[in-house]
């Protein structure tokens, strides 16, 4: 008898019990808990789940075939058989961004602005513009805000931009001379500059106010 | 398929094919997803439209929080935080015992969560569900009471323990907790628990926006043989507040850009932009029509995602597709193969049939394909060239708005039940009136597959005394559903009476793919009180309604059958 309730005590511990104590005292709490239990389980069970609505049985293949009718249609849309070709196009430039981007990178932030936006790289700083980026991406914003020390913004028009007008000699020469990175900016947003067309001779070119000569070109951007 | 959707569909590709993501199968939530708007679209050469963009990041947790290594948890974001009980076991012999929760928010006070014993748990109930600021520390605490009352010292995610951990989707459990490997899986734990990379290890199955805490209460000492971390366990999940400060961008990790692309010149110009807003263009729309791009760049891994993408010229009509579900899930348009949806076709700048006005003034192109996602993926990413059907094609030749009302999906698969890919709607300007044919505007609805359940373990045939342990195999639950399993007495009926719900069936998915899982229920004698035929039902509530997926008898014999007669000496 002995033996058979310490067997009894050693089972029941050993099937969940993370406790040693003594069973006979703990005996009329656990009974109390027990029936505390049942009592609340009874409760819990009792409470209906909430369902919404009708409870449709699921549907088969066959059903949704035959559910599948002809499109609605308001009248407006003409229906063709016959294939519609032609050739659509997007803007073609839906390849990467970053390889469509020039990259200016500097210690541990990098940035990229449009192909042709940069107008005069440094011979020193050369290792900047399209070199290894390390660390995070930034905004241009931010990029310039860091690196003020070695950036400068040229403000272009449109017209410039488009390559139709040249821009003031004098302001080349000041970038030129500069020693810094020179990023073409429009409205604050870094802009791509087009080589500049071959004006009509003696037209004077849109925006810029300046008459290009026969056979003038962009100037050098190095 | 035709020239037309060849395109579309590789515009449509284009963005995620450039990018590395982080989970192969999935779009959203775990890429950024984003529109641009630019208005007006049909201008005069040189006029400058306005342009509207809306970001939407990536929500997996990584993303919302970072877990510092006691599994505390820091918000990078203003966010909802909601946590659910999912089961206690925790009990002396076959007594169970009282168990409670805690959590404490940006190092306040504790607040109680959960008091009570394995039948107080309900999975359906949040305990929690509350706004909390970016930069905030959450904590857990949890503790149980031994048989005679006193409390056993607390689990807390405020110092180091081995006693609680908090894991995220695909992480391993705990190796010192011997029993998740071994087949000792509580029942309320088995949807989560499973070998997703077949290491032999087991590894949490999760949501990508949830956590799971998982407690041992008893044991100190991952030694002992009882020490098994799942005498509580509860799931925390991280969502989007209810007026999100879509400005803000601490913690994003992505930069985003607008680059306008002139037709005529090449000439392109950026802008970098916050995740919304609006802005000018400064450059003016060109002869032949500008293109504006919405990027998002992922500031370490440098992934691309083009985002959008609008034409605008002085031109060509202008068309526009938005597509309605019975799913109010915002990032992806999707819907299940049995659901209606309406398509509508918005047009405007179509000239009237005159003489002079050439074709492509006059009418737009639309057409619908549906293309089918490969066996076991989510996405025709990885699909070079994907064979679509055409299921209708057509002209529309007057500006407004023109609907398409579909009762079902119009893929093609054997079994219509279970196709999943999606269906693709475009709109196109016709080519010959001073610039080439161009799509206009491209949408696609996801189409996801009718969840099916199948219950083992049983013969509805059979008499039990006890209830057997049974599994349950959920495939292909909506991406937006809970599912569980429906007890009553007596034959299945529409309107059952006193029904219960076996509490560690309860299945709650909120993701952007459908889902698996596989459950083993056990101790259900608890569930059939009642002598006689009881019915069981898989039932799956999605924002279409409540489906049921399988409905199955068990037949409960209780009665003490006397086969002997006692007979007295005397």
């Amino acid at each position: 008898m002995k033996n058979t309730f310490k067997s009894f005590v050693v089972t029941t511990f050993r099937a969940k019990s993370k406790m040693g104590s003594n069973f006979i005292v703990l005996l009329p709490a656990i009974l109390f808990s027990v029936a505390f239990a049942l009592l609340f389980a009874a409760e819990f069970r009792k409470k209906p789940f909430e369902v919404k609505g009708e409870v449709k049985a699921r549907p088969t293949h066959e059903q949704l075939k035959a559910q599948r009718k002809e499109v609605e249609t308001d009248g407006r849309i003409e229906l063709v058989d016959e294939p519609i070709k032609m050739k659509a196009i997007r803007s073609g430039k839906t390849e990467s961004l970053i390889k469509r981007s020039t990259i200016l990178a500097y210690r541990q932030s990098w940035t990229i602005v449009p192909k042709e936006s940069v107008l005069h790289v440094p011979k020193h700083l050369s290792s900047r513009v399209n070199g290894k980026r390390k660390g995070k991406l930034v905004t241009w914003k931010k990029f310039l805000e860091m690196n003020r020390g070695w950036l400068q913004l040229q403000n272009v028009n449109i017209s410039q931009a488009r390559g139709e007008a040249a821009m003031a000699e004098e302001s080349v020469k000041v970038y030129q001379s500069s020693g810094r990175i020179v990023v073409a900016v429009c409205h604050k947003g870094p802009i791509s500059v087009k080589p500049l067309k071959e004006p009509e001779a003696g037209k004077l070119a849109e925006g810029s106010g300046a008459l290009i000569k026969p056979g003038q070109s962009k100037p050098a951007l190095k | 398929m035709n020239y037309v959707n060849k395109a579309v569909l590789a515009m449509m590709l284009s963005a995620s094919v450039l990018g590395v993501r982080a989970q192969g199968e999935h779009g959203d939530p775990y890429e950024p997803v984003g529109d641009l708007t630019v208005t007006p679209t049909v201008v005069q050469p040189g006029v400058h439209p306005q342009m509207f963009w809306n970001i939407e990041y990536p929500e997996v947790v990584e993303n919302l929080v970072d877990v510092g290594n006691d599994s505390e948890v820091y918000t990078n974001k203003d966010l909802r935080v909601k946590v659910r009980m999912v089961g206690v076991a925790f009990q002396s012999g076959k007594v169970p015992l009282p168990t409670a929760l805690w959590i404490r928010v940006g190092g306040g006070s504790w607040q109680l969560l959960f008091y009570g014993r394995y039948y107080d748990v309900n999975p359906a109930q949040f305990v929690f569900n509350q706004e909390v600021g970016e930069n905030t520390r959450i904590d857990f605490a949890a503790r149980g009471k031994n048989s005679s009352g006193s409390w056993y010292s607390t689990r807390w995610t405020a110092s180091s323990m081995e006693e609680v951990i908090g894991l995220r989707n695909g992480e391993e459990v705990p190796y010192y907790a011997p029993a998740y490997n071994q087949g000792g899986i509580e029942d309320f734990l088995t949807q989560f628990i499973a070998d997703t990379d077949n290491d032999g290890n087991m590894n949490v199955v999760l949501g990508p926006r949830e956590m799971i805490y998982l407690f041992e209460l008893a044991s100190a000492n991952p030694g002992d043989w009882w020490f098994d971390m799942q005498d509580m366990v509860a799931v925390v999940t991280f969502d989007e507040p209810d007026n999100p400060d879509q400005g803000d961008p601490s913690g994003v990790e992505y930069v985003n850009f607008i680059r306008q692309i002139q037709q005529d010149s090449g000439v392109e110009w950026d802008i970098s932009v916050d995740a919304y807003g609006e802005v000018i263009s400064p450059e003016g729309v060109s002869e032949d029509g500008s293109f504006f791009q919405l990027w998002s760049i992922h500031t370490d891994s440098a992934s691309e995602f083009l985002l959008d993408e609008q034409f605008v010229t002085s031109y060509t009509p202008n068309g526009a597709i938005t597509i309605q579900t019975g799913d109010p899930y915002q990032p992806v348009t999707r819907t299940r193969a049995d659901q209606p949806f309406i398509v509508t076709f918005n047009v405007d700048g179509l000239l009237p049939s005159a003489p002079g006005i050439p074709l492509a003034a006059q009418q737009v192109a639309i057409s619908h394909e549906a293309f089918t996602y490969p066996g076991g993926t989510y996405s025709l990413e990885e699909i070079v060239d994907p064979n679509g059907t055409t299921v209708l094609q057509g002209y529309l030749d007057q500006n407004g708005s023109s609907m398409l009302g579909y009762s079902v999906t119009n893929m093609i698969a054997p079994d219509l039940t279970s196709a999943s890919g999606e269906e693709i709607f475009t709109i196109s300007a016709l080519a010959g009136y001073s610039v080439s044919a161009t799509v206009l505007d491209s949408k696609r609805i996801q189409i996801w597959p009718i969840a099916e359940g199948s219950l083992s373990g049983h013969d509805p045939a059979g008499y039990y005394e006890d209830i057997p342990n049974l599994t349950v195999t959920l495939t292909d639950l909506y991406p937006s559903s809970r599912t569980y399993l429906r007890v009553y007495a007596g034959a299945p009926t529409s309107n059952p009476k006193d029904p219960k719900i076996v509490s560690a069936s309860y299945v709650l998915i909120n993701d952007s793919i459908p889902q698996d899982r596989t459950l083993s229920l056990e101790d259900l004698n608890g569930y059939f009180t009642k002598e006689g035929p009881h019915t069981m039902e898989i039932l799956h509530q999605t924002p279409f309604g409540t489906d049921l997926l399988i409905s199955s008898t068990i037949n409960v014999d209780r009665t003490v059958q006397v086969t002997g007669t006692v007979f007295s000496k005397d």
